[in-house]
Order: C-alpha cells, then structure tokens, then sequence
C-alpha cells in the first residue's frame, strides 16, 4: 500500500521531482546514459526519461485503472444477472458476451477519432479513448464473472440460503457478492495492464496518447527494439514500474478465486 | 529525327564504384534471399502500383529502355536501339532479335504492341501510362516492320525515353488466359516459382533470359530468389544479422546504426536519396476549418515564419542521427541534374522569424503569439501513426514553434483516415509526409507542381490558379514540359524551385539518406539512390564462393 | 438446437454490426493510390468511380454476401485481390497451429503447476502463484517483443510460445484454486493417509471431479487464445489470420473483415456452446 501510495505521489509531484518537464528537449544530449543531471538518461530527442516515466504514470495509473474498474463494473452486472438468474436471461447474455468479443470495436474508435476536433487536447483525446476502452472490454470479465456466479449459485450454501427462504436481494448482497469479490478483483487488476497496453497498441492507429504527452503504453512501445533495451537497460524503467505497480494492486487486492 | 540521346549520365559520387572488373568470373549459384515489407497484390505486370508488386516487376519483368540506377543513363534492353521523330510526339524501336520468354516462346512486335497499348488504356490504372497522354488525340501502337514498333502520342513529351523504364512488356496471350503467377510467362532475369500468402515469394532463374555476360554465359548468376514477407523492420534486421537475408533497401536510421555499429562494412550510405519529409499549409478554400486559420496559411509571411522558426540541422542531427540533410529546395541535390544549386541554404532563426510575424500583424503576449483578431496562434498537423521518425520530426517542429509562441497539436492517423483527408474532405491544417521524387525529370512531377493535379498537396484540383505564384508555375511547368533543349528546361524549372522556396506553400524540411544493408557475401553489390537501391543490377549479383551460405 | 441457433444468430448479427462499422469508418473506400503523384486527375477520378460503384446498401450487400457465402464464395478481398476463401484457408491453419499448440501447452504447464503447487510444499506453492502473477502483469505484447525479438523462434513458434505464456497463468490460477480447495477435502485427506497411490489420487479424487469447471475455462480460453492471437501474430509477424486480420483492418478491407469477425464469433460462440454442454453432461452423470 505504501509503495503504491509512493508511486501516486511521485506522478502527483512530478513537477517537483523533474522540474525539466516531459516535453522539453535537450538537443545537446539525446539518448543519455543515466547521469546526476538526467537520472534515468533522455531519450532519443533529449527528453528527460525520469519526467516522461513520472508524467506517464499519471495517465496510466489513472486512466487504465479508471477503465478497468468501468469494464469490470459492466462485466459484473452483465455476468452476475447471467450467471445467477440462468435460463433465458443467461443465453441472452451469453451470446451478447460473444458478440461484443467478436465484432472489430476498433472500427467505432476510428470513428470517434474521426469526429473529435483536431486541435482536442491531448489528455482529453485519451480520456475518451480510454472511456470507450472501457465501455467496450467488459465482454471478457463477463464472461469469467458469469461461470463463477453460476457455480456459486449452485454451492451447498446458498441452496440453504434460498431454501431458508432468504429473498433474492439478500442472496445477492450478502453471499454472492461477498463470495465473488476475489473473482472482481482478480479481473480489475488483470485488466490494467491490458489497458495501459491497449493504449499503447491504438497509437499504431492514431488512437493513443498524443505527443509529447508520455504514458506507460508509448514508453514501452519504446521496447520494440531488443537490442536497444539490451544496451540501455535502463529503459526498461517502465515494464519494471509496471510490474512492481501490478505486484502491490496483487497484495492490496489478492487475486484468489471464489473458491475459499 | 532526333536519334536515341546518348548517355545524360553524371556519375553519381555518392554510389559504389565496383572493384569488380579485375576479379575471375563470378560463381554461379545460391538463393539471395530478402525481404518485401508488405503483401504483393497484383502480379499482373501492368496493374501493378505498390511497392512489393514493383520488385516482383523489376525482378521478373522487363522493358525497352532502362535507366540505369548507378549512372542514370538510358540503355538498350528488349529494344536494340529506338528513334525519336516528328518533334518528340513518335518513338520506333527495333526489338533484338532472338528473345524469348521463359516458356520458350519468342517475343514477338504482337506482345509489344498489346503491352504497351495496355500500358496507356486506361481501363489498367497503370501509372506508367499516364505521362503519356499529353493533350486531345489518340495515343497509337503498331507494328511497322518484323522486328519494329512505333509508338505515337497526341503533343511532345520531353524526355520520354524515361517512360519506358516503367512500362513492362509482356505476353499477350498470358494475360488473356489470366495466368496464374507461377505459370506467367516473363521476359527478366527471374520467374515465379512460388508463392505463399503470408509467407514468401519465389523466385526461379529464367533458362530463356537473354543477357549474358562479358564471358558469354547466360545471366543471372544466383539460381534463384526468396522474397520473404516481414512486414516487422525490426525483425528484419534480426533476420540479416542472422544471415538468414543478404539485402535490406531502405532502413531507417536508427536501425542502420545498429548495423554499422557490429558490422561497419554491411552498412552501406549511399548519401542522399530522392526522399524527403515535407509540411505543407491546407490553403483549400471549401477546407472546413476556421476562417481565421486559413488567412494564416495563405499568409506569405506566415508560412515562411514558420519555415525560419523550425531548425532543419536538428531535425537531421537528432531524428536520422546525422543520416539525412537539410532540405534546401522541392528536388533533392541528389538529382544532379534539375537541382538548382542557386537556392540559398535555409537557415534557422527563431528571432527573425518572430520579427516577420510582428511585421504581419501577430504579436506576443506572454509566452503565446495571437493574430490581429486576438486568436491564439494554435493550429494541427496530421501525420501518419506508425512511423516513429514522423512522430518525433513532429515532436521536434512542435517545440521549435513553441519557442515562438505558436502550439502545434500532433493527430497521427492512420494512413487511409489522413489520405482521405487530405484528398477527399481536406478536414486539416496543417500535414507533415514523406515524399519520394521516383521519376528524376520534371515532368514526372506535373501532378504535383500544377494547380489543377489532384496530387497538388496544398490546394488540389483547383479549375484556375487561385494566386498569381501558382499561375507562373502552372505556365513554367508547361513550357517546360514540351521545351526539347536542355538548358531552356532547366532556367523553367529552377524558376519553378524559386518560387516555391519563396512562397514556402510546402516547407521541404529533410532530404534522407539512402541506406541499406548489404551483406559481405554478396559480389558486384553497388547501392544507387534510385529505386530498387541495392539490387538494381541483379542479374550481375553474385555470392562470394557460390552458394550464399 | 435452439443453443446453435442462437450461436448462429449471434454470429450473422455479429458479421453484420462489423459491416456496418467498417464502411462507417473513416478512410473506408479510399484507395492510396489517390495521393499517388504518378496518377493524373481523371485517372483518380476513375478510381474514385470504381471504388463508389462496388458501395451499395450495407444490408442488401449483406445479404448478398450471406447468399454467396452459403455457397462457398466468400467474396474477393478488397486489398489482396484474391478470394477470401482462399486466404482464409492459407492463413487459418496458421493460426490453428499456433493458437492450439499455444493453448495445449499453457494448459498442460498449468494443470500440472496447479497440481504440483496443491500436494506439495508452500513454497512451491509460492514461487508458482508469483510467475503467474508476475505473467499475468506483464502484457502480452511485450511477451511477444520479448519472444520474436530474442530472435530464436520464429513466427509461428513465437506466437505459440506467447500464447502458451498469456493461457498458463489463468490456468494456473482457476485450477490451482478448485485443486486446493477438493485437496483439502477429508476424503482426499483420509485417501492420501492410507497410502492410496498418488496417481489415483490425482485421478479419481481430485481431476475428475474438477473437470466440469475446467471445461469451462477451456471455452473462455479458446476464445482468449484466438482473441489474443491477433496482436501476437503481428509482432511475431507469423502469417495466420490475426496478421491477416490487421491488415484488413488497415485496408478497411470489408469482405475479408466481415468474413473474419464471422469466424472469430463462430469459434467464439461454438467454444463457449460446446463447454457449456460438456459441462452440463458431466455434473448431471
């Protein structure tokens, strides 16, 4: 907890930390080792890499999670009404599930960029493509929240529940839910990352971060070259941030299922 | 009668003279392999238009006249020699004698005339076809001996030679039956062997090829051809540093320094190419952005406020690691002959540039520069998302402009949104592209540099010149166009640089260089600024020790 | 029945909300070849024609393309100029290889560490549930840099190798769960006492009543593996129908997106029906 709350401030007083800011270059010195005046080097263009790692942590790690939590809150509505009312509501929503994890929704992000003004900022070009992220990825959570709602359903307790007379609204509240938590936080936090790096993938179309705004997922787009990584390793800073990001959300929030 | 024009050639310094002609005979045999970076989608030969069918082409097909790469002189390929007559509107050629496809079947003048009247139907789409028709009035192929064909064409077209580098011949009666790829008939140094989608293209010796070498055997020396498709250019170099290709055209800058940092002597810099990056300034009237905006870009001092502002060294310094130059006019001095060597250096200068702006009726305040209206000075440039060079050049002009006040706003977009942009709805502001200079001559640029062409970048299709400058170009670029004598040629088209130089409607940022790799096994290996840069001579390409391993 | 049914009214709907949103996005029709400086203005405008002429109303398209493709005739691909089908039948065996060898791989590796990680010592137990969160943390698609780039596998491998990598820490994680849970049970407890052999312990008390929730996660999984399948196959650059698929998407190749989001819900659709039966069948038996 202390070392996510750490990482949050650090993006919070980036300003502070790396005064030089993300976007300015140092055309003198681009592509820097490590050094006192640049800690983590500059990039190719001369940009402090400590800046943009600590700028980009404000956009993913508000914006990724932020997107996670909507597509695992829609995925949870979805897969729980299916998984625990069953019958026709349950094959509904099953083959709903199918087809929003088939059709190409890339399609539709096209289109959205299409229609924003050219001159939108850039933090609010990936708000919004982080919303519709968002909006469209709640298909797979879904999917995995409605076997385990099913299979809870079903267990010995909550038949004794129900023959016991205990109402639906109750049933939900106080045993499947509590009892699907560890499955919700599973798919939250296994989510992350595949947004920050969605983002990262989008920018191939024009859907991404705008320069020079940095993110997690542009800087490890960065990592396409193996045999710069090999001889700068340090700009491996951001997969390492990101595991070690994934690693607290892991203890804060433990990923066990649903079977304890 | 104008007689076959002799070699125009001025060597170019910047390609490898080959140390070659001393050594024994080159060893016949091996597989070179290398890559095509996208899908091949057509190889009929006179549909195609994209980069991985024009290699298909170049290494299967073959023409009249070609230009070679190294020298850029016209030679005599499936035509012995050729005439020009009735002031530059007629050419006759006499084919060689003896030349057969690789089915065994003869060339024969039917198989010229279908070709090269495919070449102009317009039903193909062929771009080879296009400079051709010049004016009202038929464009005519006919048979007009055993061994000659005449072509002729409604107005002159100076230097048409050129034309017929790009115009394949081919069988009449392939193309009819559709033959599939494998079972085409061709007349270059290679045949389809195979083909998997995906995967790979191959390439057998042609038996039947017609050139042979000083030594009398038959050409090409390597036995065949693997084009593999890696569309990944990353990979690609892992694949060449692997030795599992011989031969990379066209890398990037940063990739080429990685390769010359482990192998110096595979890392081959012709100097500068035909291509450069270029911004031009939407000035389309019917454009749907603001109106205010659209005073700027049509703005003289506007736009060459913006061209001083940008710090082009910086650009070739910082984004090609010194692997490209400062662009100084619209044509590369790479093309010796129509540069023109009289244009000044643009230099960076962000002061004066802020002085020109003051001058036009901006003004500074705080940090932000704003128009006589009030309007913050903010505008778009589009790009396409993919490219990282594009997108740091990017990165680069904005903060240069930054420094003047000015906030540019980066859209990349992918290639089909920005070209419909660009050519359909014109929904932008400002454009950073790439461009490449295929054809040398001037007239290959007549649907860039005339106001009415649909490649006009900055205001295309226009029914009359909307301003004076665009009206002087459009009668240079004509007058040029049909002028036979060199020199006359040359003052228009200069005068053409000029004027886009001063009026800055497209701001010609870098000139890059050509890079390749090429692999030590290779023999006779001699990279041109031309397209296809490194294996132009193919036919002559050999392995050191006979097998490419 | 009336299950296939739905499945196949959830792919034709699926086929055709991908039409829609292909030919309302931007840059759809637009050929490259109208920014090409060597065409003159009526040879564009020609190509502009024939590029309006092939639109017409995206449902009696539809419904032509389904006519058509009941037969077998998939439509021409708009940018490789070929039949679909063809293609298709080029690059789906690709995919089938890598995706099943993939998914075969990351299920046999987490069968066996969740076995493994339920009898044995908690340490194992430990280090096994960290490689799975710490693949669980890292992106695919830097799994696939890492895979392509070491430069040792190629393509297909590649893609396989990543895949196996994105399915085996989910396995790992769901079976590992319901593995402890039934190893802890008394009878399993009681069994492991009296000596019984450990590979009829596995067997009989722990596998097989296990297996109606793992057939379920091989339904879920199939489609993460073919979903997951197409950002690989580019980075990789492994020439199956994921590669084939971005490209159309770059292409705004309609008939050849259509085609694919068809067979992508049918295995989609199919995967989750067929895990859905089997897992009914065996808790009723």
């Amino acid at each position: 907890m202390g070392l996510l709350a750490l990482m949050y401030l650090s993006a919070l007083l980036a300003g502070w930390i790396a005064p030089a800011g993300y976007a300015r270059q140092f055309r003198d010195s681009p592509a820097v080792k490590p050094s006192s005046a640049f800690w983590l080097g500059t990039d190719e263009l001369g940009r402090d890499s400590l800046a943009r790692l600590l700028y980009g942590s404000r956009v993913s790690l508000t914006l990724a999670p932020a997107a996670a939590a909507l597509a695992t809150a829609i995925g949870a509505a979805a897969g729980i009404t299916a998984g625990y009312w069953g019958g026709w509501i349950d094959t509904s929503l099953a083959r709903v599930m199918d087809l929003f994890l088939s059709v190409p929704w890339l399609f539709l992000l096209l289109s959205v960029r299409a229609v924003l003004p050219l001159n939108v900022r850039p933090l609010e070009s990936v708000g919004i493509t982080f919303l519709l992220l968002g909006l469209l990825g709640w298909a797979g959570p879904a999917r995995v929240l409605r076997v385990a709602a099913n299979q809870i359903a079903s267990e010995g307790f909550m038949v004794q529940a129900r023959a016991r007379g205990c109402s639906r609204p109750r049933l939900l509240t106080h045993h499947l839910l509590p009892n699907l938590a560890p499955v919700l936080a599973a798919q939250f936090w296994m989510s992350i990352p595949i947004f920050i790096l969605s983002e990262a993938n989008l920018g191939f179309l024009g859907l991404g971060v705008a320069e020079p705004l940095p993110s997690w997922g542009n800087l490890l787009a960065g990592l396409q070259n193996m045999d710069t990584v090999m001889s700068c390793p340090w700009r491996l800073a951001p997969l390492f941030l990101l595991l070690v990001v994934m690693a607290c959300f892991h203890m804060i929030v433990p990923m066990d299922d649903f079977s304890k | 009668m104008i007689t076959r024009v002799a070699s125009l050639a001025v060597p170019l310094f910047l390609t490898a003279f080959s140390p070659e002609a001393s050594l024994p005979a080159p060893a016949r045999g091996g597989e070179l392999r290398f890559c095509l970076h996208a899908e091949p989608k057509n190889f009929n030969p006179l549909m195609v238009s994209e980069e991985p069918d024009e290699v298909i082409q170049y290494l299967t097909g073959s023409v009249l006249i070609r230009i070679n790469r190294q020298t850029q002189a016209f030679e005599p390929e499936l035509a012995e020699s050729w005439q020009l007559a009735d002031g530059g509107r007629k050419i006759e050629f006499k084919l060689r004698d003896g030349i057969r496809f690789s089915d065994g079947a003869p060339l024969t003048p039917a198989d010229v005339v279908f070709s090269l009247r495919s070449v102009v139907d317009p039903a193909f789409h062929s771009p080879a076809g296009e400079p051709f028709r010049t004016g009202k009035g038929p464009i005519l192929v006919s048979q007009s001996g055993s061994h000659s064909i005449v072509m002729s064409w409604p107005a002159p077209v100076a230097g048409v030679e050129r034309l017929f580098d790009q115009a394949p011949i081919t069988s009449a009666r392939a193309i009819e039956k559709s033959a599939l790829p494998e079972e085409m008939p061709v007349l270059g140094p290679y045949r389809i062997a195979g083909y998997r989608s995906g995967s790979a293209v191959l390439l057998a010796r042609n038996p039947f090829y017609w050139k042979k070498d000083e030594k009398g055997r038959r050409l090409p020396y390597i036995d065949s051809v693997r084009l593999s498709i890696q569309q990944n250019r990353d990979l690609e170099l892992a694949r060449f540093l692997r030795g599992d290709i011989h031969l990379i055209n066209g890398m990037d800058a940063e990739s080429f320094d990685r390769l010359a940092e482990k192998r110096p002597d595979e890392a081959r810099d012709a100097g500068r190419s035909l291509e450069s990056e270029e911004l031009w300034f939407n000035q389309v009237a019917r454009a749907p952005i603001a109106e205010y905006r659209k005073e700027w870009f049509r703005s003289r001092q506007f736009r060459r406020a913006i061209a001083q502002a940008i710090s082009r060294a910086d650009l070739a310094r910082l984004v090609y690691h010194g692997h490209a130059a400062p662009a100084i006019g619209p044509v590369s001095p790479a093309n010796l002959f129509w540069f023109d060597a009289k244009l000044p250096v643009p230099a960076s200068d962000p002061d004066a540039s802020l002085a020109s702006l003051k001058a036009a009726g901006f003004s500074l305040s705080g940090a932000v520069l704003h128009d006589r209206q009030g309007h913050a000075v903010e505008f778009s440039v589009i790009t396409n998302s993919g490219n990282k060079s594009r997108e740091r050049l990017a990165s680069m002009i904005q903060q240069d402009l930054e420094r003047i006040g000015i906030r540019l706003n980066v859209v990349t977009l992918d290639f089909g949104s920005l070209i419909e942009r660009i050519t359909r709805t014109f929904d932008y502001e400002t454009c950073l592209l790439g461009m490449v200079n295929v054809d040398l001559d001037p007239n290959g640029e007549m649907n860039v540099w005339l106001s009415s062409a649909s490649s006009h970048p900055w205001n295309p299709t226009q029914t009359a010149p909307e301003t004076p400058w665009e009206a002087e170009i459009d009668r240079l670029m004509r007058a040029q166009a049909i002028e036979t004598a060199f020199a006359r040629r040359k003052a228009l088209f200069d005068r053409v640089q000029e004027i886009i130089v001063e009026e800055a409607p497209v701001l010609v940022l870098v000139d890059k260089n050509s890079l390749s790799a090429v692999s030590a096994s290779l023999g006779n290996v001699a990279p041109a600024v031309l397209h296809p840069q490194t294996f132009w001579n193919i036919d002559r390409l050999y392995f050191r020790g006979g097998t490419g391993r | 029945m009336h299950s296939f049914t739905t499945v196949l009214l959830t792919v034709l709907l699926g086929g055709l909300i991908a039409a829609m949103l292909v030919r309302r996005s931007p840059g759809f029709g637009v050929d490259e070849r109208e920014f090409d400086a060597r065409y003159s203005q009526d040879a564009i405008r020609r190509i502009r024609q024939e590029s309006k002429s092939a639109q017409r109303g995206i449902l009696p398209d539809y419904i032509r393309f389904l006519g058509r493709a009941v037969t077998g005739d998939l439509g021409i691909s708009a940018s490789f100029h070929r039949p679909v089908a063809a293609l298709i039948a080029e690059r789906f065996p690709e995919t089938l290889a890598s995706v099943g060898a993939g998914l075969g791989l990351g299920w046999v590796l987490g069968m066996l560490f969740a076995l493994a990680a339920a009898l044995s010592r908690p340490a194992f137990d430990l280090c096994a549930g960290a490689l799975a969160a710490f693949l669980l943390s890292v992106p695919s698609s830097v799994l696939a840099l890492g895979m392509g780039f070491g430069g040792r596998l190629d393509g297909r491998k590649a893609a396989a190798a990543v895949i196996a990598l994105v399915i085996f820490p989910r396995v790992f994680r769901y079976a590992r769960a319901i593995l402890g849970r039934v190893a802890g049970a008394p009878h399993v407890v009681m069994a492991r006492a009296l000596g019984v052999r450990p590979w009829r312990v596995v067997w009989a008390h722990l596998l097989r009543p296990c297996a109606p929730a793992m057939l379920a996660l091989l339904g879920v999984s199939v489609s993460v593996a073919f979903g997951a399948a197409i950002p690989i196959e580019v980075l990789c650059d492994s020439p199956g129908l994921g590669q084939l698929a971005w490209q159309a998407a770059l292409k705004r190749d309609l008939p050849l997106l259509v085609d694919i989001t068809l067979l992508v819900a049918l295995v989609a659709g199919i995967s989750g029906l067929a895990a859905e039966v089997v897992q009914s069948a065996t808790a009723s038996s």
